[in-house]
């Protein structure tokens, strides 16, 4: 279907509107935020907001006040706007649904040319992109998070993109909220149960298999490092703890994960830390399930994952990247076996109790190569997105250095258990459950209304969760719902 | 190939072990054995990979999966 450029006028009233349009003016991101807020009852459309768009206030309709206020503008503070208007693209099919919506009408955005010759463009560039991306740039389409051609599609499977900051993450998380209440993560101490974080991080213990790494001992450079400087993006205080599963002998074997949380049992029941894991490791093959139908991706009863069961069970929320076996572009270290739906998210990283992480780029497109559900264990998965491809660990001026940047849902789940760190510095006795249902609700929806195979929720929103934590009273434990939720047990 | 085999404490560990290496399995001992809920343990062993059916006579003693490899994402 062919799609159609917009502009989307909401009725809307929003004081201070010549502020409001300041601040997109001097943030792209607060941009798109402003957008995304504007058309955010306009789900299910397929409504896409346009390249650099903002919200531009309209003042009244005619309506004799606004008109007088804006003869005399010249010395006044700031005006309310009576309506804000959007450029958005959307297929020719869905314009009338569009036009049905109340409080909403539809324009034409329509193309205007010069009446004298255009004068040639120069590229421009980036410093930290390769001759190869420099070449390709076009100035007049540069985006400050992607000097790549916007692709028509809401998936990224571009190879390289320039990364945002942790600043910018920051401010989508809207962690704002709580970092000026005072929390910060402090108290909170994250299990990283990966292939082991550099002392440069928070490391104050975690635990030493025979023969393995020591806890805060592993290169800057290790993926336990990109996870903990990724957990660090909300929680900037937080400490951790470092299971390294993913190295030393028999580096990534389900039994020394099975090890990894037992010793994380082991460490609450002593100090009750670490408060939540995060995992951002699984399988990139899966055997068929007639030939092991015991392995870890087909039965709920195998080991660990009945193991990673009763961490959750004893109050620690364990969050779990979804993979990177996504059909669109799948990791070329994933196996036919183990891309796509029904597939691409497995094991533990599919139990229902589990917090199960997609990743989205900074302007809430999914990154192709992000798993998809259903999940071999739970249907319903993953259960929302997070952020990732952003200089965090990797980068210019970061830790580790390099033109790099944090990337995979490896990186995007640890975003996530930063904010459920987060979270839970500032909310006493946060359960499991009751952080996974808070995220849930105030998710970001990306999609279709309610949960999706791609993205779940939607995107997760630090600010939003505390929000509806502190208004919310908590549940009677007797009635969480993780008691309930039935695990599926896959079928051939 | 490498695998999970979980027994009740009851049972006793010597006697797994025994009926393991009749199976043609070497198990790799721990200083820190895994345990699963109160009253069962995890071991990991090195065995053949028919092992879920030669050990189908100790069905009673032990269960077997496989133990299986992640991999970083």
């Amino acid at each position: 279907m062919a799609k159609m450029k917009v502009l989307v006028e909401v009725t809307q009233s929003v004081p201070e509107a010549f502020s409001r349009f300041s601040a997109a003016n001097a943030s792209p991101l607060e941009a798109v935020q402003q957008s995304e807020s504007v058309i955010s009852k306009l789900s299910g459309l397929g409504l896409e907001l346009s390249r650099d768009v903002k919200p531009i206030p309209l003042f009244g309709d005619g309506e004799r006040p606004r008109m007088a206020a804006l003869s005399a503008l010249e010395g006044t503070d700031d005006m309310p706007s009576s309506s804000l208007v959007v450029a958005c693209e959307i297929d020719s099919s869905k314009i009338d649904d569009l036009k049905g919506k109340a409080k909403v009408k539809v324009w034409p955005n329509s193309t205007m040319s010069l009446f004298a010759p255009r004068r040639q463009k120069t590229t421009g560039g980036c410093p930290h992109c390769s001759d190869l991306i420099n070449a390709a740039v076009d100035e007049s389409r540069f985006h400050p998070f992607d000097l790549a051609a916007t692709a028509s599609s809401r998936v990224d499977c571009r190879p390289f993109r320039p990364a945002a900051t942790v600043a910018d993450l920051r401010q989508l998380l809207a962690v704002a909220r709580l970092w000026d209440d005072g929390f910060r993560g402090q108290n909170i101490v994250v299990g990283v149960i990966d292939e082991g974080i550099n002392g440069f991080y928070p490391v104050i213990g975690g635990h030493e298999r025979v023969s393995g790494p020591r806890p805060g001992s592993a290169e800057i450079g290790s993926h336990g490092s990109m996870c903990a400087a990724d957990i660090l993006v909300a929680a900037p205080f937080a400490k951790l703890l470092d299971y390294p599963f993913l190295a030393g002998p028999d580096a990534g074997d389900s039994f020394i994960a099975l090890e990894m949380f037992n010793a994380v049992l082991d460490q609450r029941r002593i100090n009750g830390t670490p408060h939540l894991t995060n995992n951002s490791y699984g399988f990139t093959f899966l055997p068929p399930q007639a030939e092991q139908p015991n392995h870890e991706a087909y039965d709920a009863e195998h080991p660990l994952n009945r193991k990673v069961r009763e961490v959750i069970a004893s109050g620690c929320p364990c969050f779990f990247a979804a993979g990177n076996c996504g059909s669109d572009c799948p990791s070329g270290k994933c196996h036919s076996s183990a891309i796509g739906p029904n597939r691409s998210i497995s094991a533990a990283n599919s139990l229902p109790e589990c917090i199960t992480i997609a990743a989205v780029n900074s302007r809430h497109e999914r990154i192709g190569y992000s798993a998809q559900g259903p999940g071999t264990l739970h249907e319903q998965k993953p259960d929302l997105s997070a952020y990732s491809h952003f200089f965090g660990n990797m980068g210019p001026g970061r830790p580790a250095g390099g033109t790099g940047f944090d990337n995979g849902t490896s990186a995007a789940c640890p975003v996530a258990a930063g904010v459920g760190a987060l979270l839970m510095s500032a909310i006493p006795n946060l359960t499991p459950a009751r952080l996974r249902e808070a995220l849930i609700r105030t998710a970001i929806n990306l999609n279709q209304p309610g949960w999706d195979a791609e993205t779940g929720h939607g995107v997760i929103n630090a600010g939003a969760a505390y929000n509806l934590l502190r208004a919310s009273v908590p549940a009677p434990a007797a009635t969480e719902p993780e008691a309930e939720t039935p695990v599926r047990r896959r079928r051939s | 190939m490498k695998w999970l085999v979980t027994f009740k404490k009851q049972v006793g560990r010597e006697k797994v072990l025994e009926q393991l290496q009749s199976l043609g399995c070497a198990v790799h001992t721990s200083d820190r054995p895994a345990t699963l809920g109160a009253d069962e343990e995890v071991l990991s062993v090195d065995g053949p990979g028919n092992l879920t059916q030669l050990a189908e006579p100790y069905k009673s003693t032990m269960k077997i999966y496989p133990n299986s490899k992640m991999s970083p994402y």
